[in-house]
């Protein structure tokens, strides 16, 4: 059985071959290329491989990419043709959802996204500190701070000469067994 | 055999039913042979699962299409040893599989902890004195097991059959499954995530008992350990084969079923950390109850993502409606926790308090720390299309620029306290200490940066990384050296011989040393793809393409054809400086049963890099092939790593030489069997 792996239509290949011509571009500098590219990175496959539009899909039943890949023929014109990196990512936005962005964007709703991550982490370092200060106001005084917490050595008598040896090289070595 | 495997589920749910029902009753009303009776039940679940798999198996290799599932999964031309992975392949038998993997946990605490018919808990010595909790863990393990079976027998039984007829043929398994790793790689995701319901189980048996002493935080820990190892492979495992599999060039893309796994590991890893404040300070209790608790919860909560189809996932399992059994299981087990907590708080008090945060336990606290807020970061961010959806009315994608932005400085702050965490000596440790500790390997971390500098490299994260990775290697090294020389001098032996003797006896101690390197060589594998090229083009006879240091260039076209697929493949000569070093073969199949094609990667992986090459199909005027190709610097690592972690983790497992002779202390036995008689 003769099976031919056209893989996807003519688009496809369209786009590979806009690809190579950017790439080409590419390696001479050239800031066309480069501005695809920049742009092409931040649009992903919108099916479930979310792959960056630079990538293959992973997803062998992906009903977007075909779509995709023409409107990133589209982009490459876009590019040549001077439009806006606002007006570009718009059109894709507006054709595809905003899924097709491969990273939130930093206003409205999506700011959340950004800055909850920061914020967990404000707050669970508030929280740290605040059980350390607890803490340290409960240490008792009178207890000798060097006096080692824990046997050294683990109940072996020979670790702990060992522990013990290197302790007098190294001063408090053994407390941290 | 359908029959008598639907059975044989049905006959699990009633042991499993049986064994919680009269486990909770024994326990509530003290009745000795009520719970010795739920035991015997908990234990017989899984020979009656072993059955039921082994009758699924059965008629998977029997080609038995009146079975939905194997109909819908297998298919006559599937080769044997991909058959086997029919079983995991799709939602009703993955779930099967979870449930005998549970059973299985079960049986071998019971097993190996069960007291004998007529031994009361009062005369166990300390090595065993944990088993005091084995009823009522079991207990809890089998209440797992019935959520887990009621799906199996009333939501996604695994042995329906076809509503109509008999079709010739199978649909076959998915080509993307059709992988070696794809026989290991969910079987050890399983068994990782399955696991944490045995630490869960001994952590919230021992808070309903308000059990004595450490020993449950023994167990707890090691129990944690095995599922953290089989969880850590698994998850590699699952990168390699996204890697060799998927042809983008990747092995990790923030995909939420990636992330619903990478979620237990972090707080399982949180708790293998601070769970040495507990058993060396009788610190942090409570915490460590939660972390325990989480972890179970995070898995159950992973394994909700990957089959109700909440969020979009290339790895998820169709869109089914058991998404509403695991809400109510998880509001269940989320009430239970809170209930065995807030009755038993008092208990979890912590006995000393911190002294210092140049302390090795203010190291702790700031490692657990950075994972729950990387653990929260990751959480966010997979839930976050759902939570927008439902505030905005659509989804707001969060991909991988999120994930790495927020995450790479995390892990390379968590890689730096890799390193400080282990010379910070408990309770309080001198500036003269952390001085002499830290000077070396810090300038060798400086040292490394400033080469990596001198090389033109100017990415700061992988920079940052590699000097991260020479400080904490140097730390760890300079660990074993100074044992070792002390051990070589008494003993008189080599260097070698003696970092071995020294890691035996204390096998926690090195082996958590071993695992750092590992956690380093990994974080070098993934440092490497800020270096990564990738490339494309047609490439006709005799066409060049340039990726990294190598040239290819095509070199012929071949077919070929069996009756599972039909494939064709790129021959690509590679060249380096001129002279040929291998010759790859990028393919594509095309898989009769499933009307599927499927690149298959052609790689070629060295300890500096793999050049990967991806045959994406020709051009259907042209018919001139297009070739990806990417040059992957030091990824060979990343599996290296995980190699070392899961040889550390099993060092770690193994009993030091100092608990034999710390066993045979005849007071700390009679204190301690006093304190098991209590319960």
């Amino acid at each position: 059985m003769q099976v031919r792996f056209a893989s996807r239509p003519l688009r496809r290949i369209s786009l590979a071959l806009a690809l190579l011509g950017l790439f080409t571009a590419g390696l001479r500098g050239d800031p066309v290329a480069e501005r695809y590219h920049r742009l092409a990175a931040k649009l992903r496959c919108v099916c479930p491989c979310h792959q960056s539009m630079l990538s293959e899909c992973s997803n062998m039943q992906c009903s977007a990419r075909a779509q995709l890949d023409a409107a990133m023929v589209k982009l490459s014109q876009k590019v040549r043709s001077g439009d806006s990196d606002e007006l570009i990512l718009q059109a894709f936005v507006q054709e595809f959802g905003p899924e097709v962005l491969a990273a939130p964007p930093t206003h409205g709703f999506s700011l959340v996204v950004w800055i909850m991550p920061w914020v967990a982490a404000g707050l669970g370092l508030w929280a740290l500190l605040a059980v350390l200060h607890y803490w340290r106001a409960q240490r008792p005084s009178a207890e000798p701070a060097t006096a080692p917490a824990a046997p050294a050595g683990d109940g072996d008598p020979a670790l702990a000469r060992v522990q013990a040896e290197i302790a007098r090289e190294l001063g408090d070595w053994e407390r941290r067994e | 055999m359908q029959l008598f495997g639907a059975y044989a589920v049905l006959l699990a749910f009633v042991l499993a039913v049986y064994a919680f029902v009269a486990g909770v009753v024994g326990h509530l009303r003290r009745r000795r042979r009520l719970i010795v009776s739920a035991e015997r039940a908990t234990l017989a679940v899984f020979p009656a699962l072993t059955v039921a798999v082994l009758c699924l198996i059965g008629l998977i290799f029997r080609n038995d299409f009146t079975v939905a599932y194997i109909a819908e999964h297998s298919n006559r031309a599937l080769p044997f040893y991909f058959k086997i992975a029919v079983l995991w392949s799709g939602q009703e038998g993955s779930l099967l599989f979870w449930s005998w993997l549970l059973s299985g946990y079960a049986f071998v605490v019971l097993l190996g902890g069960r007291l004998r018919p007529g031994r009361a808990a009062d005369e166990l010595s300390p090595k065993h004195a944990h088993r005091a909790l084995v009823p009522l863990a079991s207990v809890i393990l089998a209440g797992v097991e019935v959520f887990f079976l009621a799906l199996n027998n009333f939501a996604a039984s695994a042995f329906a059959s076809l509503p109509v007829g008999t079709p010739a043929d199978g649909n076959g398994l998915n080509p993307l499954l059709q992988y070696s790793q794809m026989d290991i790689h969910p079987p050890l995701l399983y068994l990782g995530y399955v696991g944490f319901a045995v630490p869960f189980a001994f952590c919230l048996a021992a808070l309903l008992k308000r059990y004595p002493g450490d020993r449950w935080i023994h167990i707890t820990r090691r129990w944690t350990m095995v599922a953290w190892l089989f969880l850590t492979i698994g998850i590699v495992l699952g990168g390699l084969w996204a890697y060799k599999v998927l042809g983008w060039g990747g092995y990790w893309a923030w995909d939420p079923v990636e992330n619903a796994a990478f979620l237990p590991w972090l707080t399982g890893t949180a708790f293998l950390h601070s769970v040495m404040m507990q058993e060396k300070r009788g610190m942090l209790k409570i915490w460590n109850v939660w972390l325990v608790f989480a972890t179970f919860l995070l898995a159950i909560f992973g394994d909700f993502l990957t089959r109700s189809g909440l969020v979009s996932s290339v790895h998820a399992f169709a869109q089914s409606s058991i998404g509403g059994w695991f809400v109510i299981f998880l509001a269940i087990a989320v009430a239970v926790c809170l209930a065995a907590f807030f009755k038993n708080k008092d208990f979890l008090k912590s006995e000393n308090p911190l002294e210092s945060t140049a302390s090795r336990e203010a190291g702790f606290l700031f490692n657990n720390f950075v994972l729950l807020v990387a653990a929260f970061a990751i959480l966010w961010g997979t839930l976050f299309p759902v939570i927008s959806e439902w505030v905005e009315g659509q989804k707001i994608s969060v991909g991988r620029v999120f994930f790495d932005r927020i995450n790479v400085p995390i892990f390379l702050f968590l890689l730096f306290l890799t390193g400080v965490g282990p010379l910070l000596a408990w309770r309080r440790t001198s500036a003269a200490s952390l001085k002499r500790n830290f000077l070396g390997p810090a300038i060798l971390g400086a040292a490394v940066l400033a080469l990596c500098l001198a090389m033109g490299w100017r990415d700061p994260y992988p920079l940052v990384c590699f000097a991260l990775a020479a400080f904490v290697l140097a730390i760890v090294a300079m660990e074993f050296y100074r044992g070792a020389r002390v051990l070589s001098r008494r003993s008189r032996r080599g260097l070698a011989l003696s970092a071995v003797e020294l890691t035996m006896r204390n096998t926690r101690r090195y082996g958590g040393y071993i695992i750092h390197v590992g956690i380093v060589l990994l974080a070098v594998g993934i440092a490497g793809s800020g270096f990564n090229q990738q490339t494309e083009g047609p490439m006709p006879y005799r066409a060049k393409l340039a990726v990294g240091p190598y040239t290819l260039t095509s070199l012929a076209y071949t077919q070929d054809d069996n009756a599972n697929f039909s494939s064709e493949a790129l021959i690509v000569r590679v060249d380096q400086g001129g002279r040929e070093i291998a010759t790859m073969y990028p393919s594509r199949r095309f898989y009769k049963a499933s009307n599927q094609t499927q690149s298959m990667v052609a790689d070629r992986s060295t300890l500096l890099s793999d050049l990967y090459l991806v045959y994406a199909g020709d051009d259907p005027e042209t018919n001139q092939p297009i070739l990806h190709a990417y040059w992957n610097p030091l990824i060979a690592w990343i599996w290296i790593g995980a190699l070392v972690i899961g040889f550390g983790t099993i060092i770690a497992l193994l009993p030091s030489r100092t608990a034999a002779a710390r066993r045979e202390n005849p007071p700390a036995r009679v204190a301690e069997t006093a304190e098991v008689a209590q319960v």
